[in-house]
């Protein structure tokens, strides 16, 4: 009977603004907060045309070819590289690899010309290929 | 006094890298986060700089404050994990700086790299009370989506992206003889279903507990077998989708050894001393004339029981990093890595189904008992 006092006393000090009752924690409201934003997300990339943060890795395989000419000059492989902060591929040759989505280099061309080459706007060319089928064209500023 | 106590913290710390038990987190998850930090650390791994984010208001971040927090910011969060009890800090650092190199930088987009920053943030916010359901909700949502995605996409069921992956993009010499067996597109439409399926699997089998062990072999197989044949690890994917399989299984708080002789104990010993591996009890038994271990009621022994002893020690991985650390780049280099992570799975993989067949041999007795009556 006398460590029933003591029982509660630690209980109590276990339920803080952190610590919930039934086991619940400010971590695990965190995380599932996370995890439904996440699997919203995945549910509204089957509706829209980018997949960013959709966890569709090698979902196609694109190969694309872009061409850009800023003020009557063509820019090498890597000044495209360099003008649109893309990570993987074009380090050599103008073709580069689309694992995701075309659809994502689309808008990231879109974002970077509107939001910091207003001044020195480019003409951009995208031919592609999605998994060896017919390819296609798209232009910048369409 | 003073100095003894600054001796001991520093010890303390030393130490900190080969314990399992005495953090704010479960086991399992301390060693998938510190492994992943191994491997940050050997391939010099860095988050993503911001360029062209995805939300505008990263521009915001001046470049040298973000060259530095994402250089100097990380490295204390790996320390914090390694060295420190403060492993949550730690990896919520690590996690949210990964997270938001990825934010920062549309033309970098990765799974890899997003399931990296997860892996971490993920396990800064389970803890011993709610455990690591996140973390597992976590992994099935990634093969959950992949496969959503996968289903959703002609190629994948047509044989487009495997015509497409291994005769344009990787001219694979020995997939192209492969397909020249088969009629025209045949093997890359059986290729593309085949993954689509097993991603489906692995999302039931991971979900219940008790055929954890099956996806886990599924997985293995599965993932290994893209590693081996496109000689391409996917940059820490492999190695991160490997590890999430341990926060599936229950590491021992402790195991009782077992020992049959005096050289076997004496051995056992320094092999545990080696590894610091505290957390387990030696038993010196001279009845017996086998190594084993007993954990969660279950006896194991010999090769498996020393196996899944130096598995559930956390120094293994230390010392494992050191042979290949140099040679990691380059054809070689990558086997040698699958290699050495093949064989530190392999054990809980023989233990789980040497658990799997005695369980069946067991139900096997009862219903030839039950059939006698």
């Amino acid at each position: 009977m006398q460590d029933l006092p003591a029982i509660e006393a630690h209980q109590s000090a276990k339920m803080n603004w952190y610590n919930f009752p039934n086991g619940w924690n400010i971590g695990m409201f965190l995380g599932l907060i996370i995890l439904v934003i996440q699997i919203l997300n995945v549910t509204h990339c089957q509706f829209r045309a980018t997949s960013f943060f959709c966890w569709d890795p090698h979902n196609a395989m694109i190969r694309y070819e872009m061409t850009v000419t800023v003020a009557g000059s063509s820019l090498t492989p890597h000044e495209i590289r360099d003008r649109y902060g893309i990570a993987f591929g074009l380090d050599t040759t103008p073709v580069g690899w689309e694992h995701h989505n075309i659809h994502n280099i689309f808008h990231l061309v879109a974002v970077t010309e509107s939001r910091y080459h207003q001044t020195d706007p480019a003409s951009v060319t995208i031919r592609y290929s999605v998994n060896g089928g017919e390819e296609q064209l798209w232009h910048y500023p369409m | 006094m003073a100095l003894s106590n600054v001796a001991r913290s520093v010890r303390y710390g030393l130490t900190q890298p080969f314990r399992l038990h005495n953090t704010a987190m479960p086991a399992e998850l301390v060693l998938i986060v510190r492994a992943m930090t191994i491997w940050i650390l050997l391939f010099n791994e860095l988050p993503f700089p911001v360029r062209v984010p995805i939300f505008e208001i990263l521009d915001a971040l001046p470049v040298m404050f973000w060259t530095y927090v994402r250089i100097y910011g990380l490295r204390f969060g790996l320390l914090l994990i390694l060295f420190t009890p403060f492993i949550r800090v730690g990896s919520a650092l690590v996690g949210s700086l990964f997270l938001l190199g990825l934010f920062g930088c549309m033309g970098c987009a990765s799974g890899a790299h997003t399931y990296l920053s997860f892996i971490f943030i993920m396990s800064a916010l389970s803890s011993h009370q709610s455990g690591k359901i996140l973390f597992k909700i976590q992994t099935i949502l990634v093969y959950f989506a992949a496969a959503l995605n996968k289903g959703t996409e002609i190629g994948w069921w047509d044989g487009g992206y495997f015509e497409a992956m291994m005769f344009d993009r990787y001219q694979h010499p020995f997939y192209m003889e492969i397909a020249k067996i088969f009629p025209p597109n045949r093997l890359s439409m059986f290729m593309g279903i085949f993954v689509l399926l097993i991603e489906a699997m692995m999302v039931i089998l991971l979900s219940r507990r008790i055929w954890v062990g099956y996806a886990m072999i599924l997985g293995i197989f599965f993932h290994t077998s893209i590693t081996v044949m496109m000689g391409i690890t996917f940059g820490p994917f492999w190695v991160q989708i490997m590890l999430s399989y341990i926060a599936f299984i229950e590491l021992p708080k402790q195991i009782d050894l077992s020992l049959s002789s005096k050289w076997y104990s004496d051995c056992c010993r320094k092999i545990l001393k080696l590894f610091r591996a505290e957390h387990y009890y030696l038993i010196v038994d001279d009845e017996e004339n086998t190594i084993s271990i007993s954990f969660d009621s279950k006896k194991y022994t010999n090769v498996t029981a020393v196996s899944f002893l130096l598995f559930t020690s956390m120094p293994i991985y230390y010392y494992l990093a050191i042979p290949f650390s140099g040679a990691m780049y380059g054809h070689t280099g990558r086997l040698i890595h699958i290699g050495i992570a093949f064989i530190l799975l392999l054990p809980i993989l023989i233990t789980l189904i040497r658990h799997k067949l005695a369980l069946w041999q067991q139900s096997d007795l009862l219903n030839r008992n039950l059939s006698l009556r």
